[in-house]
């Protein structure tokens, strides 16, 4: 274990570091800005638009301790991968299975939100099927084993995938950077909220 | 722009209420305040949500509070009373504030007493004495947030909920509503099937759930929420609620709102299914309103309204079982001896003519009539009262049996038999439905009921159900409680009176909110 923190210094770069931070912000900030703004007018219809801004401000600070959590998960996940993996390899691994599990989950958020029913065909083949859980379970299990399989094994092949993906990575990190002003508005309207002049 | 300024009022006026009350508790010794050591407590309880029309005492079929019953034995009974609103800001502003809904203009969604009003309440008026609050329901909190001043403490609403422990009301107690809706909005799923949080949010769901699992015994239909998903028992209210006045200086006035029998509906394990199969599920089928019951093509469904309504008393089975042990407890304790005690509700519910819950226009019996029984220290025998009475009543009554000053600007009325005078024939008891409003604007969308006498008078103005038409329907609630026959006929001597002295009166009251 001490080893594996003493390698450290070479499973990761200052910059490697930075965008598997920026990954980590993508997904959490697009989904709570797109949550709070559906809730914004909500709120100022109802009280005023200094507290919807102040929900909005909430969501995005929460956001950033939520990425740092995630992005410390993360980091900790990456020093027990292979020693010999460069830091490209290693950041391409851990954006991408990260991200495809965001995806999934803003898939699970959708489906509860919108409660899309399922067909009655599988219903009735459920009903028919004396193990309705095993199908379940084995319909829920089968693609996200693909979805992360299929990439993860792409990242580790391919050198052109991962440096697809590096490229990819820096956009992200570029449209992240806008959400940590946000985060950083944000905490100064949580300052002003919650002081007594 | 004025709702805007009253907002930040209120919002500042929150700000301060944590720290406030808190410090006053400890700032405040028992000499600090002029004492008057005969002087009588006042204990109010309120059940959230309680329609008379489902109590046994009022003659409902259900033996649904029997320990009501008991304790009406040595009380007051109302037994033609009325809510000032059809939910709870309205409805629990009119009780606090002796003040129709027009008059304290909380009609809206998180709505609060207009600006200028605020110390227009019944702590106030009890200066002097040590006054003490706590409520399940958030509605509630806006004004105890206004009231602040004239409180000297006010427990907090979630220290009583068996979940939350995380959330953002303690992190930011300085932030009134928006912290906590927020965290709402960030970790908790609830109806809305969706979180802000992507993977703190399931985390946390886990650990609420291992708490609430240690409670689904007891709880077989899902532990009592509220509205923002907060679980809590009432057993725990009530438990806090006797530890505070066993140990509070007197005199003391102490406000108690609970939440059951508050939709959701989730009664306890032992009132489970009490009432299956008792012949009564159906209680009455009424025909469906034809404005605000439902689309056409979706028929009132009387099984449904009968689960309904059985869940519903099951539930107030359950809240009447805590009243009884409040009340012996109380009684145990040697308090009541020297203490006015007060049951009620803010509003009813209902389940009838495809029409559930109390969020509507409707203002039938069943969301109106609410229960009110005082009982006066050392009162040995029962007394009934049958004559119309509002919420407003309450707060000149109270101030006339503790030998207190009645302000000019209440509404109501002191109460028979504590008034010296009887009440009179021609009083007129109102209730108001507004949500829809302007809170400086004239009533409209409006619905008004006018109780007079044996009539009751309702309104419903402004709506587009109605196709923007007024529509009056007029019942004889002696000889038809169960408002089953319309009476109301333009062209009938007493249709027409009621009829302009409804409308007088919202003239009347609009006029400071009328333009020219």
């Amino acid at each position: 274990m001490i080893n594996r923190f003493r390698s450290f210094t070479r499973a990761y770069t200052r910059k490697g570091l930075y965008q598997l931070f920026m990954v980590c912000a993508f997904p959490i900030h697009v989904w709570a800005i797109i949550m709070a703004f559906r809730d914004f007018s909500w709120v100022a219809e109802r009280t005023n638009v200094w507290d919807a801004i102040g929900l909005f401000s909430y969501a995005v600070v929460f956001a950033l301790l939520e990425t740092s959590g995630v992005f410390l998960i993360v980091f900790l996940i990456g020093l027990f991968l292979p020693n010999q993996w460069d830091v490209e390899k290693r950041l391409a691994i851990l954006g991408t299975l990260f991200l495809v599990l965001a995806v999934w989950t803003i898939l699970g958020q959708l489906y509860s939100m919108n409660g899309y029913p399922l067909p009655r065909w599988i219903f009735d083949f459920l009903i028919r099927s004396n193990h309705p859980f095993r199908w379940i379970w084995g319909g829920v299990f089968l693609p996200v084993l693909v979805s992360v399989f299929v990439p993860g094994v792409f990242m580790l092949r391919s050198g052109k995938g991962r440096r697809a993906v590096l490229e990819v990575f820096e956009r992200i990190s570029v449209l992240s950077s806008l959400y940590l002003l946000f985060d950083v508005a944000g905490i100064v309207v949580l300052v002003l909220r919650n002081i007594h002049i | 722009m004025g709702r805007s300024l009253s907002r930040r009022d209120f919002l500042k006026l929150m700000a301060s209420l944590p720290p406030s009350l808190y410090l006053s508790r400890f700032l405040q010794g028992p000499g600090q305040v002029q004492q008057n050591p005969n002087a009588k407590n006042v204990i109010i309880v309120l059940f959230d949500a309680l329609s008379a029309k489902n109590i046994s005492l009022y003659g409902y079929p259900r033996d649904t509070m029997p320990n009501l019953a008991r304790i009406a034995e040595k009380g007051t009974v109302y037994h033609n009373h009325y809510a000032g609103g059809s939910w709870t800001t309205p409805g629990t502003a009119s009780l606090l504030t002796g003040t129709y809904p027009w008059t304290h203009r909380a009609i809206n969604e998180l709505g609060t007493v207009i600006k200028g009003r605020e110390r227009n309440n019944i702590f106030n008026l009890f200066d002097g004495y040590y006054r003490i609050g706590y409520s399940h329901n958030t509605n509630v909190y806006r004004f105890f947030g206004q009231f602040a001043p004239d409180m000297e403490f006010v427990e907090r609403r979630k220290d009583l909920f068996i979940t939350n422990k995380l959330s953002f009301d303690r992190l930011f107690p300085d932030d009134g509503d928006i912290a906590p809706l927020s965290w709402d909005r960030m970790v908790e799923e609830g109806e809305k099937g969706a979180t802000y949080s992507l993977f703190f949010a399931p985390l946390y769901d886990l650990y609420r759930q291992h708490i609430m699992d240690r409670y689904m015994e007891s709880f077989p239909r899902g532990i009592p929420r509220t509205g923002e998903d907060d679980y809590f028992l009432l057993e725990d209210g009530v438990n806090w609620m006797l530890s505070q006045v066993g140990t509070i200086r007197n005199p003391f006035l102490g406000y108690f709102h609970y939440l059951p029998p508050h939709s959701p509906y989730h009664t306890r394990r032992d009132f489970v299914n009490t009432f299956d199969n008792d012949g009564i599920e159906h209680y009455i089928e009424k025909p469906t309103e034809p404005y605000f019951g439902g689309a056409k093509n979706k028929p009132q469904n009387f099984t449904y309204q009968a689960k309904q309504r059985q869940d519903y008393d099951e539930f107030i089975l359950y809240a009447d079982s805590e009243l009884g042990r409040l009340y012996d407890s109380l009684e145990k304790s040697g308090v009541l001896e020297n203490t006015w005690f007060v049951f009620t509700s803010d509003h009813g519910e209902l389940f009838e003519r495809g029409v559930f819950g109390h969020r509507t226009p409707v203002l039938y019996q069943p969301v109106v009539n609410i229960p009110l029984v005082i009982v006066e220290p050392g009162q040995k025998e029962r007394r009934n009262v049958y004559s119309p009475t509002g919420a407003v009543d309450v707060l000149p009554t109270l101030l006339k049996v503790t030998g207190r000053e009645i302000p000019d600007w209440a509404e109501g009325e002191v109460l028979p038999p504590f008034s010296e005078i009887s009440p009179s024939p021609d009083r007129s008891v109102y209730a108001v439905e507004a949500t829809k409003s302007g809170k400086t604007g004239p009533l409209n969308p409006v619905s008004i009921m006018l109780v007079k006498g044996k009539y009751k008078l309702t309104a419903y103005l402004g709506y587009k159900q109605t196709r923007n038409q007024p529509v009056f329907v007029l019942y004889d609630i002696e000889d038809d409680p169960e408002e089953l026959m319309d009476i109301y006929d333009p062209s009938s001597r007493i249709s027409q009176e009621l009829q302009e002295e409804l409308l007088v009166k919202l003239r009347e009251v609009d006029k400071p909110y009328t333009k020219g």
